[in-house]
């Protein structure tokens, strides 16, 4: 016997199965805090990390101590985290690659919480959504209408800068008028040139000397009309121009001014559909963080198994590695937690949430995985119903339902918009709310409506905006809101429609339609005021341009007739005279 | 590794049975062909360092084995995969699927049933034919090699001088 065993040896692989035996007690929870965060990471395909693990051997159960899984959208936040988590496992099915979980109990579960470092998330789990900052748009959030200083002020307004314009030419041209007028030869000269004209044909000259005296005398008093005929006509070129041009101007006056009060109205005048997205933007951020947490369950869960799925059948066909084949004439699958016990922090609710059969080969046991909300509190409301279940068959497709109801739940203090331009709280309101959503290869579709009475905002904020909208949010008591949810299981996309963007758009059109005819009225004013200045110099002085145009037309017309006169009337007459008296010196033939 | 080739050397031409040698060799094989961290591979051990098996041609044999198990892995898995898939052992292995042990010593994984069965029918063999290359060098061979002008370079290497200390030591702890 002593021969056959080698006790050196003997002793040796004693001293190895304890030293494997020192090992695993030393190092067996780290060893399984590796393997378990790399398996978690591979089914987040993000970043998976486990502060601490435990182990306990009788019996078999794991406690996790801070479990962070990264959200593969948002790197910098976990889409799950829990403070602690116990499992009590089936040991045996260990061995057989099977993970059996008789009861998981979790605790300070949280989502959506801020990371110490990002994660590293799988290269093709990259995000493809981009958040949607709405309280930043609340706050940038605009629609306080211009003052009516600001218009006259403005670059597009016209007819001040024309007036002005026309003003100076105006001016200018009453200058130059002034001066043609002078040179203009009045009435008197006019009479005195007929009386001079007149008087030499009176005068009746007879004799050829004193008709070449006449004569000459009527050439030089024509001489002088023309000279003073020529000044006229300057007259009136001058003033024909200058009346025309004041005329222009004062038509283009009237068309800038009828612009101008367009513009205005334009301007004051808001799009009522320039609200319709209020709603959104008050409410969009709150209640999408509530459908997210409506969700959570599949948001959460169902990306898991699925990829878990993926990952488990991805595995059979490996021949370098093998591949377990189950005998389990039970067929229990090869991830399954029968009975879950999940306490949830979700702001400000503290949520007890229970589920049954969680696992992604459903066919094997034929049940869905189901959830629903045991108990919860911090808030106070009448009921509140919450299940749902989620089913993945063997090629990996999910599906699954969930509803909820809730009924009087009193909310308080609920910030909808912070910012030092614009803060806007819901202080105090009831919310009733149901909805329901379905889940058919991977594809949400979903309606959830939120009914609020009695409500009361609280909004402050240094913009023009809020007190707009904490005028028109003040008389608000009811109202509803409807939210879709549509899009792939990972990213869920809301739209958000409420009777709130009809009650907001009266309240704040009302308002703005009333400052905007103010406004327009003062506007109006005071471009009235400005050009009636100017045409009230223009316009008489006009009057008297036009007359003494009329009046330089006249004598220039009297200077033309004037200039007609000749003296052949009476040479012709005397040339008679004495034909007749010759006629009759010889015998009357 | 001159030491490693020395010590395999020494046992050869040392009075050690050859069926130490030989199931040395077998054993490592098995243990070569199957994967490292199995149930059996741990009782294999306990065979190896309790009773005389030679632990130098033991962990050539691994080593060996261990590389040549990389190329046979399909050939393992395939199989595995008949045997598991067979529906006449159904029952078998349902009945095994019951016993915690069979389930610990992973019987449902096609490359480690496979290896094992794979590894199981060439013991034997390996067993005999290594004893019988053992037996034969040491009655024909060696003394035609210790004859060769080669043995006579390789005496006056540093080789050498380590293969007879080893021996020196060896004959010491006997004596």
């Amino acid at each position: 016997m002593k021969k056959v065993i080698r006790w050196p040896g003997l002793l040796t692989f004693v001293a190895l199965l304890l030293a494997l035996a020192l090992f695993v007690s030393l190092f067996l929870d780290s060893l399984v805090r590796f393997g378990l965060s790399s398996a978690l990471s591979r089914m987040n395909n993000a970043e998976v990390n486990i502060a601490q693990v435990e182990l306990q051997w009788s019996p078999f159960a794991v406690q996790l101590q801070e479990l962070e899984m990264t959200d593969p959208d948002v790197p910098t936040h976990n889409r799950f985290f829990a403070e602690n988590l116990q499992a009590q496992v089936r040991f045996l099915e260990l061995f057989i690659g099977k993970v059996h979980i008789e009861t998981l109990t979790a605790e300070g579960i949280q989502l959506g919480t801020e990371r110490k470092t990002e994660g590293w998330v799988k290269a093709n789990e990259t995000a493809e959504r981009e958040p949607v900052p709405l309280r930043e748009r609340l706050a940038e959030y605009n629609i306080e209408l211009p003052t009516a200083e600001s218009f006259l002020a403005g670059a597009d307004i016209q007819t001040p800068g024309l007036l002005t314009e026309a003003e100076e030419k105006f001016q200018q041209r009453r200058a130059e008028f002034e001066l043609a007028r002078h040179e203009l030869p009045s009435k008197e000269v006019l009479e005195e040139y007929k009386t001079r004209i007149e008087a030499i044909i009176d005068a009746k000259p007879k004799k050829p000397r004193e008709l070449l005296a006449a004569r000459e005398a009527l050439k030089e008093i024509k001489a002088d009309i023309r000279t003073d005929k020529a000044k006229v006509e300057a007259f009136l070129q001058v003033s024909e121009n200058m009346v025309a041009a004041t005329e222009q101007d004062v038509a283009t006056l009237r068309t800038s001014y009828q612009e101008d009060i367009e513009k205005a109205q334009a301007l004051f005048q808001r799009d009522p559909e320039s609200l319709t997205a209020l709603s959104g933007i008050l409410f969009g951020e709150t209640v999408e963080q509530w459908a997210h947490y409506g969700l959570v369950a599949m948001d959460v869960l169902a990306p898991l198994l699925k990829n878990a799925h993926g990952e488990n059948e991805a595995q059979k066909y490996n021949r370098w590695t093998g591949r377990y084949i189950d005998f389990d004439t039970q067929s229990s699958p090869t991830f399954w937690i029968k009975e879950a016990k999940l306490s949830m922090q979700l702001e400000p609710l503290e949520l007890a949430l229970s589920m049954q059969n969680v696992t992604w080969q459903h066919e094997r046991i034929n049940t869905a995985t189901t959830y629903n909300v045991v108990a919860a509190s911090g808030e106070s409301w009448d009921t509140f119903n919450f299940n749902g279940e989620l089913f993945i068959n063997n090629q990996g497709q999910v599906r699954g339902e969930q509803m909820w109801q809730l009924q009087g739940a009193q909310l308080q203090n609920l910030a909808l918009s912070g910012s030092s331009a614009l803060g806007v709280e819901l202080s105090h309101a009831y919310v009733n709310s149901r909805g329901s959503l379905t889940l058919n290869a991977g594809q949400f579709d979903g309606q959830s409506e939120f009914q609020f009475a009695q409500a009361n905002f609280h909004v402050d904020g240094s913009s023009g905006f809020a007190s707009y909208l904490g005028e028109a949010l003040s008389s608000i008591e009811a109202f509803g809101l409807d939210l879709g949810i549509r899009g792939e299981l990972t990213q869920p996309r809301f739209s958000l429609h409420s009777d709130l963007d009809r009650q907001l758009g009266a309240q704040i059109n009302a308002r703005l339609k009333s400052e905007a005819d103010a406004r327009l009225q003062h506007v109006k004013e005071s471009l009235t005021a400005q050009s009636e200045g100017v045409l009230a110099d223009i316009g008489p002085w006009l009057e008297q341009a036009q007359a003494l145009q009329a009046e330089g037309k006249s004598i220039n017309e009297a200077f033309t007739e004037l200039l007609e006169t000749e003296l052949e009337s009476l040479i012709d007459t005397e040339r008679d005279r004495l034909l007749e008296r010759l006629k009759g010196k010889l015998g009357g033939n | 590794m001159l030491g490693v080739l020395a010590k395999l050397l020494k046992a050869l031409n040392s009075e050690t049975s050859a069926w130490a040698l030989a199931t040395g060799i077998a054993l490592g094989m098995v243990v070569g062909f199957t994967p490292l961290w199995s149930v059996h591979n741990l009782f294999i051990l306990f065979v190896v360092l309790a009773f005389r098996v030679n632990v130098s041609f033991f962990l050539l044999s691994f080593t060996l084995a261990s590389g040549l198990a990389y190329l046979l892995d399909p050939a393992f898995n395939y199989v595995g995969e008949y045997l598991l898939t067979s529906q006449s052992l159904l029952g078998l292995w349902q009945s095994l699927y019951e016993v915690p042990l069979a389930r610990i010593m992973q019987f449902n994984h096609t490359i480690s049933l496979g290896s094992l069965v794979i590894a199981l029918i060439l013991f034997i063999p390996v067993l005999l034919i290594a004893r019988f290359i053992v037996n034969n060098y040491r009655s024909h061979i060696q003394a035609r090699i210790a004859r060769l002008p080669l043995v006579n370079v390789i005496k006056g290497t540093r080789f050498w001088a380590i293969y007879q200390k080893i021996s020196a030591v060896k004959v010491g702890g006997q004596s």
